[in-house]
């Protein structure tokens, strides 16, 4: 065994490349797998912490339907008999220096229930008594270089306000990101005067609570509250899991073509050693070892890279997730050495897994394989590429399993995998057909060349063309939803103008003496709220025009046409509904919903169920009218013009004017609300993005890798063209040829795989995860990319082996190659 | 030992390659010490003949016998076992195992056989075989001469009752080959192993006690030169 290992460790001494790419490969691969796991790891965390740590498990929260809870109920449940601790709280989102971080106001001789608890401390006092004065975590402080005393300037949207730092803490992690102050100040600065976001009690009073609870308020506990951050994030997790199953998908191939191409390389040595009697067991044994030394140097130094790579994911995504699900997420990847240690391991059992094959392809190397001159290269036999079939079948089957998403998830990998054992089989058979095509000279002769190593080329066209397809189906899929979004957008967005205010509330006075005014030809309206299960309410004002906005999946059947719906809409007898909550809780057109309003139940049928992108969870649309009556609340969230005829958008600022709210309500053009959509819809997808350039990174890695293994390999090759006088320069275009050819296959190879992947992604896997379907449109930039890099790297790695083999004098290659 | 002890018998071997019947029920016997010789035509069938008196292949009728066992009997690891034990092999294109020195090459076969402690061996049969200067290098430092003594040593090494040789002077020239056969017949002779040796060349035939002709499948003996 001693000289088994020996002849292993020799083999790398001679071919230090080898040994380097191999280590690159498995490294790229673990590092992709390791970085999205841990990023995604850290983002869960962040959820199931920062719920758990702030609210704190005994904790029983009130919160309004409409968002902002008015300080009065706070004072009216104080003063009643028997009523428990009550904490008042505010919350909102605001960034500092690009930093997504969590405002929250207390009373600082309160606290928050049993995890903050400033009652008699000094710092209870600097808040009390300094105007602006903010607390922070060290670890904040550390990271924007804040002492005591600094100024500090946050923002939210148009909203801006600055806090002097009064004190530094040291607090868990999960308020790292916190900026901790009086109620009295968060409401001065910030939110607005008499306004909480919430009131905490400890969950004994659960049961106090919910009898004392005004209208239009909800009760939750710490529980229900957990789950539903964890509802609303799990498109984010589902999207994170399936891009880490991608990345395993790809680290696995790569990990595979690099170990099956040192295997292939020395079956000689191996069925010589098997002829002079060496047992399989002991050659399978020797292999493993290989395996296992690589996997360990490589998975080590995968997780150092994947590490840095995850702080770097986490960066991207923070922003996006924090403005999507009110939570700030951690700064940087915090794992334990135990995470680690799983990860390691988990890589070492998967380069053991995705080598399978090559083990039991060393074990049935025979003997006679090696003394016959020359040996001939075996490739897989027709029944065993038959075998590739059963995975693909297996997956379109998991795929097609209504509503199970993980399967789904599984599916596609299964399919990715059966294809990519195809794919490269199919592809070498076509360029072998296609070189007939080119009537002989150099490129024919360089593609025969080529087409000899083809055992050797399948792993590693395998590999590059699954990287290449995920890069542009990833790609794809984002730029295929990101025009249905546009789309969407436009066709929703039907005013001229929308009208917002955080200065005043928008009231039923505000609306009807803007829409008085002779140059605004209609108003519509919208208010969110919620209903008493957390149900997003829109309460919708639609005049003539803005009925277009809507596109309809699905108009109950007993309804003869739009109008009809209208009528029965405008009336308050139904509901229309959106598409992502059809699909969630499976509504039908013509069905009953009951809505738990603040007045009691109140059931209706669904009128319609239409497009919408804003919400995963899904919305219920209610005429205005109805919801005023219901909710007893008169306010609007926004307002959208459509000017009369003549008019243009700055006469709505000559309105508002004359009506003295000009410095109070903004005027937003619908052309900006679509730029700010698409800029939020683009800092939500950064990750995607981000993915698709790293498994690309990878593709260019095993591209390269591949291309001058076997460009070493084919050295004796090389230097006996040169013997019977190939110039330097006919060299160096056969490896050129060579090159981009191999590189041309794999980006073709890619092409329909990422229609697959494209495809899943898009018509199964998004309308699995959240619960709408995206219009199909197949966007090509993304293979015009993939032909460039596949093509710019391929010319690369040409640069080497052309290098080298040209300028080496072919007598030392014939002698040492 | 008795009498009908041999070290290699072949019973009516037949073997049929993509349609072509290599080998038609042919019948050998060679006895310890002796020399067989095996000629005749490129794509004749030599090769395959060796392959089966190796176990590497395994034929498709007839049954071959190893220092009295039948390879056919033995599942492939004792199969295996036994080729280690009591055969040497030499091959045309020397087929040493490049990421390992000549002396590593030469121990390999010693560690098959759990010998690994009688490194002594190397020293004398790289002497006898004059390649004790190159015992710590590598195979591609070797010309073609040196790695044929290499491989005659390999085969050797482990003084295997048996010695299987696949034209091992047909990539040296004349006077290289000539004391490659001097070597391999002096060695082979000492440690009176028998030797099956195929080729085309009538001098490497010449040193050999009988030789066969094979044409048509079958083994016809030929008159010593």
């Amino acid at each position: 065994m001693k000289l088994l290992a020996l002849a292993s460790y020799r083999f790398f001494k001679q071919h230090p490349g080898q040994w380097w790419m191999a280590l690159i490969g498995i490294a790229s691969g673990v590092a992709v797998m390791s970085g999205v796991w841990l990023m995604q790891q850290a983002l869960v965390g962040t959820i199931d912490q920062a719920t758990t740590q702030l609210m704190g498990t005994p904790t029983v929260r009130l919160t309004a339907t409409t968002g902002e809870l008015d300080e009065t109920i706070y004072r009216d449940l104080a003063l009643k008999p028997g009523a428990p601790e009550l904490y008042p709280v505010i919350e909102a989102m605001v960034e500092l220096e690009g930093q997504s971080l969590k405002l929250l106001g207390i009373d600082p001789m309160m606290g928050l229930g049993s995890n903050i608890n400033l009652a008699g401390t000094a710092i209870a006092g600097v808040l009390l008594n300094e105007n602006q004065a903010v607390v922070i975590s060290q670890s904040l402080a550390g990271r924007q270089s804040l002492n005591v005393g600094d100024r500090i300037n946050v923002s939210a949207g148009n909203k801006r306000a600055w806090f002097e730092v009064a004190a530094i803490i040291e607090t868990s992690s999960a308020l790292n990101d916190y900026l901790l102050m009086d109620l009295a100040t968060a409401q001065h600065h910030w939110v607005g005067p008499g306004v909480l976001s919430a009131i905490d009690v400890p969950a004994y009073a659960f049961d106090w609570l919910t009898t004392h609870a005004p209208d239009q308020t909800v009760v939750t506990s710490a529980a229900s509250e957990q789950r539903r951050v964890s509802d609303l994030s799990r498109g984010m997790r589902t999207n994170l899991l399936a891009m880490s199953l991608l990345a395993l998908a790809v680290g696995l191939l790569v990990v595979y073509a690099v170990l099956s191409f040192l295997l292939v390389q020395r079956r000689k040595m191996i069925s010589l050693m098997r002829a002079l009697g060496v047992q399989r067991r002991w050659v399978v044994a020797s292999l493993a070892l290989e395996v296992l030394v690589l996997a360990l140097l490589g998975g080590g130094l995968g997780l150092v890279v994947g590490t840095s790579l995850a702080d770097g994911l986490l960066a991207l995504v923070s922003q996006p997730y924090s403005m999507l699900y009110g939570t700030t997420p951690a700064h940087a990847i915090t794992p334990t050495w135990a995470l680690y240690g799983s990860l390691w391991a988990f890589a070492v059992v998967m380069a053991f897994v995705s080598v399978t094959s090559v083990l039991v392809e060393a074990f049935r190397v025979s003997p006679a394989q090696g003394v016959r001159a020359p040996l001939k290269q075996k490739s897989a036999s027709l029944p065993w590429l038959w075998l590739a079939w059963l995975p693909l079948g297996l997956g379109l089957s998991l795929i097609f399993i209504p509503g199970k998403l993980p399967m789904a998830l599984l599916g596609l990998f299964f399919v990715l995998l059966s294809l990519s054992v195809w794919l490269p089989h199919l592809g070498l058979q076509g360029l072998a057909r296609f070189r007939h095509a080119l009537g002989g000279g150099l490129i024919q002769q360089s593609l025969i060349m080529l087409l000899s190593a083809r055992h050797r080329l399948k792993p590693a066209l395998a590999a590059l063309s699954l990287a290449l397809a995920l890069g542009a189906g990833i790609g794809m899929m984002v730029l295929g939803f990101r025009g249905a979004v546009d789309h969407w957008v436009e066709q929703l967005l039907q005013a001229d103008a929308y009208l917002t205010s955080d200065q005043m509330p928008i009231t039923l006075e505000v609306r009807d003496q803007l829409a008085n005014d002779p140059s605004i030809a209609a108003i519509s309206s919208v208010r969110r709220a919620a209903d008493v299960k957390g149900l997003n309410v829109l309460a919708y004002e639609l005049p003539e025009a803005a009925w277009a906005g809507f596109e309809w999946i699905a108009i109950s059947q007993s309804i003869n046409d739009l109008d009809g719906l209208k009528n029965i809409f405008e009336r308050g007898e139904g509901w229309l509904i959106t598409e992502p909550l059809a699909n969630k809780q499976n509504l039908e057109v013509g069905s009953l919903f009951t809505l738990t309003t603040p007045k009691g139940p109140l059931t209706l049928p669904i009128l319609g169920i239409y497009r919408d992108y804003a919400s995963d969870q899904g919305s219920l649309a209610m005429d205005d009218e109805t919801y005023i009556t219901l909710w007893n609340d008169p306010i609007k969230d926004s307002l959208g013009v459509y000017l009369a005829p003549n008019s243009d958008i700055g006469s709505i600022g000559g309105v508002l004017a004359s009506l003295e709210w000009d410095d109070q309500i903004s005027i937003t053009s619908k052309e900006t609300i679509r730029t700010e959509t698409l800029r939020v819809f683009d800092d939500t997808f950064r990750i995607s993005w981000a993915l698709a350039f790293l498994v690309g990174v990878i593709a260019s890695v095993a591209l390269i890798s591949a291309l001058l293994a076997i460009g070493i390999e084919r050295g004796r090759e090389y230097a006996t063209l040169r013997a019977v006088g190939f110039t330097q320069a006919q060299l160096r275009q056969v490896v050129l040829v060579q090159t981009l050819g191999l590189a041309w296959l794999s980006m073709l190879l890619a092409l329909p795989l990422s229609l697959v992947i494209h495809a899943v992604l898009s018509l199964v896997i998004q309308p699995l995860a959240f619960g709408w379907q995206i219009a199909w449109q197949l966007p090509l930039a993304p293979w015009a990319v993939t032909a460039l890099v596949s093509i710019t790297v391929g010319g690369l790695a040409s640069l080497y082996p052309a290098w080298f083999i040209s300028k080496t004098p072919p007598a030392r290659l014939l002698r040492t190659l | 030992m008795s009498q009908n002890h041999s070290a290699l018998r072949l019973e009516r071997v037949s073997q049929t390659i993509d349609g072509v019947r290599l080998l038609n029920e042919v019948c050998l016997t060679i006895q310890p010490g002796e020399k067989v010789a095996v000629m005749g035509r490129s794509g004749v069938g030599k090769t395959t003949l060796l392959h089966m008196a190796c176990g590497l292949d395994q034929p498709q009728a007839g049954q071959v016998w190893v220092n009295d066992r039948c390879l056919s009997e033995l599942a492939e690891p004792e199969r295996t076992r036994w080729r280690a034990l009591h055969i040497g092999l030499v091959f045309q294109d020397f087929n040493l195992i490049d990421s390992l020195t000549v002396k590593e090459n030469m121990a390999l076969p010693l560690w098959l056989t759990g010998l690994s402690d009688q490194t002594d061996r190397i020293q004398t049969m790289a002497k006898s075989l004059g390649i004790t200067a190159l015992l710590e290098r590598l195979p591609q430092a070797l010309s073609g001469g040196e790695k044929q003594r290499v491989a005659i040593a390999r085969a050797l090494i482990h003084e295997p009752s048996l010695v299987l040789a696949d034209e091992p002077t047909g990539n040296l020239d004349e006077t290289h080959a000539q004391s490659v056969l001097d070597l391999f017949s002096n060695i082979t002779q000492s440690l009176h192993c028998a030797v099956l040796l195929v080729t085309h060349d009538p001098m490497a035939a010449g040193t050999c006690h009988r030789i066969f002709e094979l044409q048509g499948g079958t083994l016809q003996a030929q008159t010593l030169p």
